[in-house]
């Protein structure tokens, strides 16, 4: 047998599994007989199953890189004339690759679990889960979906990727952050299986979990904000969210974690809720392994679904398992794990969360049944119907309004019991916010419920971040005698948690508004550009220059250069042009667009251009405060960031005593 | 108990939906095509220099009338036509009197260099032709490459084989086109 | 004891409102997928709903306005030709008997479409040819 690449990744898949298998067992012998020899060997077995893996990986992209089209996956998804970064990308560009990635991905977090955590009773557990989960994702990439097998007749070129994956560097980034997303989750899960199995379903598991949660949950918005943002540049309706199948099941676990992420908090606190969270986590974990089934099976149809084949039913049989086998698990030990406490008051920090877990929890319900009703309906009578957006939207705005309406009062409620006099001046001050709010939005001329709502809600959560901060912020300057700018810093360092989910919050409502303007506010329409004659649009004129056609490494483009004019002085040139790829037939529209902070102007070529014609028929889009919809989230990953840097010592955060400060009360 | 039996029924429910989901199937793209038993479209293509001696500059469907054909869409840059070929031509050897094979290079363009070099590989011993713009594919409703068709005599069709054909596909299909 | 009768009160509430909300949602979002003669045969079903039509362009009927930017054309599956009405220039790949599916509403016999997705379909239609609907169905998907 000759050493080819395909054969050396081949190999090195086949040790990451069989090292796997050993690991898991291993785990499991010595977790069951508490055998310490064996627990280590299973812990830096995790990290030989990592090097494996890594070597599969970067074999793969060796492969890819020299254009060796004996390796399968590289013959059918690469192509000599593509750009470098596009052969690096191509690596998760199709199914074999991603499931690859994925595993990756998380046999690093295994390893990393393993050897560089400190020990706890909770820890072998743990590992055995991930590794279990480790063992399916290699067993797919060495036994059902090996990209590495060597064809007999290397073809001289191959097809190419995808083009809708080629056209944009935004592939680089989102699949990659989907998946440490989703990995990063695995980790609470791991621990949530390992307390019930140990009997500890206390706290412990989500405390020595909360980094790796939180870093999973940011990692997991950043996907699929970044998911968005790549439709909205990609496919030429301006639009960044269309509540396809592949999109929702995506959007499943993130509302299962983000009530996750809060209700553990009432845990902490005050030890309850223990049942929401540990079927929070195992609802998480089992939406991302049906996403996974439903993305990569083709029984959903949606235009990001990517193959189907022998993987459907793998990962169906893995989903009933990891289904069957954890709630089955929380049954057993359910006399451990069910609340015994009762709230105190419904109007409570802890009766928000609860609220917050039935909100995220109805929504995550809703989206399911909107995804999964078209393959109902043709099991039931063969019909095939698409279950359209104005569904998805009906039922989850008005949770979406009340979402936003407990993110602001929330926080401000105190555990236990909220006291009738705080509660209510709060809610006044609130209350003022959201009045003049939508008060100004109704004199700015909106009339629309929605983007009302969200504006007046904008300002309930404004205040309620300013009553937030300065009922922190305030009694601290009053007791150090310093300024507040200095309070307000050496709080923002010392407390990071709550600052950084203030952040957060801010974030959202930042990224609700954006959603609010742009979709209640766009217009869309198509026009005909004569060469060379301004035309009206809104506030701006446009001005169609000349089509051009430039080749680029393995793409031809064609397009028009359209100038773009306000108050008569050119303020952009805008290039909205078509791409075609290699030999593909499939040609992609790329929109051009031109940012500002008050709204999106955003031109794409309809049809086709004929450089013949005296004209070019472009579509053209304007959607207000789309860009806020990115800025906050950037706002919302700074925050996810800053609660995750571990907060100075205590130490240092000491207010020296007989500090003289600044002469001021 | 209860507890269980709810979580087995709802799970159960969704296995049985997804298992639905999975057995109807993609869209098949072996769906008999449409052109059975009609006349398959005319074409007149460049053909590559080692068979102008036999064929001229151009192949014309229309000047072999009366042959059953058997027609072959390949690239370059596509896997399975390359397990495929070895196939071809030696059905080719084996039929060639009879029967005209022909393969229509197509879904590349300006890609001489390597079908020239395909063509080697395999030593096609009957008539390729470069489909330049792929008008000839869309018109025979190609879904991919590689697909074969089976000509009659009379100019309809027998039999479209989607994807890489097998010694034994060519043979049962061939001495059909001879019945 | 009495807290729970409420909270599960409230739990049956909250769901019966939750279940009408999707049941009525779902029935008015529903986008039926039909071909020509599933909506000739029973046009009041459809009347004033969201479909997707599925068919071939006929041959000789695409006419683009450019001034107005209005594309008309026929859709058949071998049956039944309808009428349809498109603001906005033909995307890329259309043209005559191309597999087409349009999404949009009937207005008085023409259906007025506000999105044109070209599929590549194998079935080739002639003038007044039975067409294999199943096969049309299938290549549409």
């Amino acid at each position: 047998m000759e050493l080819s690449l395909g054969t050396l990744g081949s190999a090195a898949s086949a040790l990451a599994l069989g090292l796997a298998v050993y690991a898991l067992i291993a785990g499991i012998a010595g977790s069951v007989r508490r055998d310490a020899r064996l627990q280590t060997s299973a812990r830096l077995t995790a990290v030989a199953v990592f090097l494996a893996t890594t070597t599969a990986v970067i074999v793969m992209q060796a492969a890819l890189l020299t254009d060796d089209f004996s390796v399968k996956y590289v013959a059918e998804h690469s192509r000599i004339d593509s750009p470098i970064w596009v052969k690096v990308v191509t690596l998760w560009a199709a199914l074999e690759g991603s499931v690859l990635l994925w595993a990756w991905l998380l046999t690093g977090y295994t390893a990393v679990l393993a050897v560089a955590t400190p020990n706890h009773a909770l820890r072998a557990w743990a590992l055995v889960v991930m590794q279990g989960v480790q063992v399916f994702f290699l067993g797919v990439v060495a036994l059902v979906a090996n990209p590495f097998i060597v064809l007999a007749n290397p073809p001289f070129d191959g097809p190419g990727a995808n083009p809708l994956l080629q056209n944009h560097w935004m592939m680089a980034v989102h699949p990659v952050l989907m998946y440490l997303g989703f990995v990063g989750l695995t980790v609470p899960f791991a621990f949530a299986m390992a307390a019930l199995i140990t009997r500890r379903p206390g706290t412990e598991w989500m405390q020595l979990t909360r980094r790796w949660t939180l870093a999973g949950w940011g990692f997991l918005t950043a996907a699929i904000i970044s998911g968005g943002w790549w439709s909205y540049e990609v496919l030429g309706w301006g639009g960044y969210w269309a509540w396809d199948p592949v999109e929702n099941v995506s959007f499943m676990p993130w509302l299962t974690a983000t009530a996750f992420i809060h209700s553990v908090q009432v845990q902490e606190r005050r030890r309850m809720l223990k049942s929401w969270n540990v079927l929070l986590i195992v609802l998480t974990f089992s939406l991302t392994i049906l996403g996974t089934f439903l993305t990569r099976s083709g029984v959903v149809s949606s235009v990001h679904a990517f193959g189907d084949g022998p993987v459907g039913p793998v990962f169906l049989g893995f989903f009933v398992l990891v289904t069957l086998l954890s709630l089955g698990l929380v049954a057993w030990r359910w006399d451990q794990v069910r609340d015994r406490a009762e709230l105190d008051a419904a109007v409570s920090r802890e009766g928000a969360f609860l609220l917050v877990n039935v909100l995220f929890l109805a929504l995550t319900f809703m989206v399911l049944i909107g995804t999964l009703f078209p393959l109902i309906v043709e099991a039931v009578n063969g019909a095939r119907v698409t279950v359209g957006a104005p569904f998805f939207d009906v039922v989850s705005l008005p949770m979406w309004m009340l979402v936003l309406l407990l993110m602001g009062i929330g926080p401000l409620l105190p555990w236990r019991k909220a006291e009738t006099q705080t509660l209510a001046r709060n809610l006044g001050w609130m209350t003022g916010g959201f009045a003049l709010a939508a008060g100004g939005a109704l004199i700015f001329g909106l009339r629309e419920i929605y983007p009302v709502l969200t504006i007046g809600l904008a300002g309930w959560n404004l205040v309620s971040l300013g009553l937030l901060l300065a009922g922190a912020v305030v009694p601290r300057a009053r007791l150090t005698g310093r300024g507040l700018a200095a309070t307000t810093m050496r709080y923002a360092f010392e407390q990071r948690r709550k600052v950084g989910s203030m952040v957060v919050h801010l974030g959202v409502i930042v990224v609700a508004l954006g959603i609010a303007a742009s979709s209640g506010y766009r217009t869309d329409v198509q026009m005909r550009l004569p060469y060379g004659e301004p035309v009206t649009f809104n506030q701006y004129e446009l001005q169609a220059l000349a089509p051009f056609s430039e080749r680029g490494a393995g793409r031809v483009s064609v397009g028009v250069e359209v100038a773009v004019f306000q108050d008569g002085r050119q303020v952009d040139l805008l290039r909205p042009h078509i791409n075609a790829f290699g030999n593909n037939s499939m040609t992609v529209p790329t929109a051009a667009v031109r940012y500002t902070l008050g709204h999106d102007l955003y031109l794409s070529v309809a049809g086709a251009v004929d450089p013949t014609a005296d004209s070019v028929i472009i579509r053209v889009i304007q959607s207000p405060l789309v860009t806020w919809i990115w800025f906050g989230a950037v706002i919302l990953a700074l925050g996810t960031v800053w609660t995750l840097v571990p907060a100075r010592s205590p130490g240092a955060a000491t207010v020296p005593a007989g500090a003289t400060g600044r002469a001021q009360a | 108990m209860k507890r269980v039996a709810v979580v087995v029924a709802i799970v159960g429910g969704l296995t049985a939906l997804f298992l639905f989901g999975l057995l109807r199937g993609a869209p098949d793209r072996n769906v008999p095509s449409n052109l059975l038993n009609r006349q398959v479209p005319g074409f007149d293509l460049p053909v590559y220099e080692r068979y102008l001696a036999e064929y001229g500059p151009r192949l014309d469907l229309a000047d072999h009338a009366g042959r059953p054909m058997v027609i072959n869409f390949w690239a370059s840059w596509c896997g399975p036509c390359y397990a495929e070929a070895p196939h071809l031509e030696a059905a080719q050897r084996r039929y060639g009197e009879e029967v005209l094979f022909i393969g229509i290079q197509t879904q590349e363009r300006d890609a001489r260099a390597a079908g020239r070099a395909f063509i080697d590989r395999f030593d096609f011993t009957f008539p390729n032709v470069i489909d330049d713009d792929s008008r000839v594919s869309i018109a025979y409703g190609l879904f991919g490459v590689p697909e074969t068709f089976f000509v009659r005599a009379d100019g309809t069709l027998a039999y479209k084989h989607v994807g890489p054909v097998d010694a034994e596909v060519l043979t049962e299909r061939v001495e059909a086109l001879l019945r | 004891m009495n807290r729970k009768w409420v909270y599960g009160l409230a739990g049956v509430g909250v769901l019966a409102v939750a279940g009408f909300m999707i049941f009525q949602a779902l029935s008015t979002s529903l986008v039926y997928f039909i071909l020509p003669n599933e909506h000739a045969a029973d046009p009041a079903q459809y009347d004033g709903r969201r479909i997707r039509l599925g068919g071939i362009v006929t041959p000789g009927t695409i006419a683009f306005d450019e001034r107005e930017l209005q594309l008309t054309f026929l859709v058949t599956d071998g049956l039944v030709a309808y009428p349809v009405r498109h603001s906005g220039a033909p995307p890329e790949l259309f043209k005559e008997s191309t597999g087409v599916v349009v999404e949009g509403r009937f207005a008085d016999g023409t259906f007025v479409s506000d999105n044109v997705l070209v599929k590549h379909t194998e079935v080739y239609v002639a003038e007044g040819e039975h067409i294999d609907l199943e096969l049309l169905r299938e290549s549409l998907k």
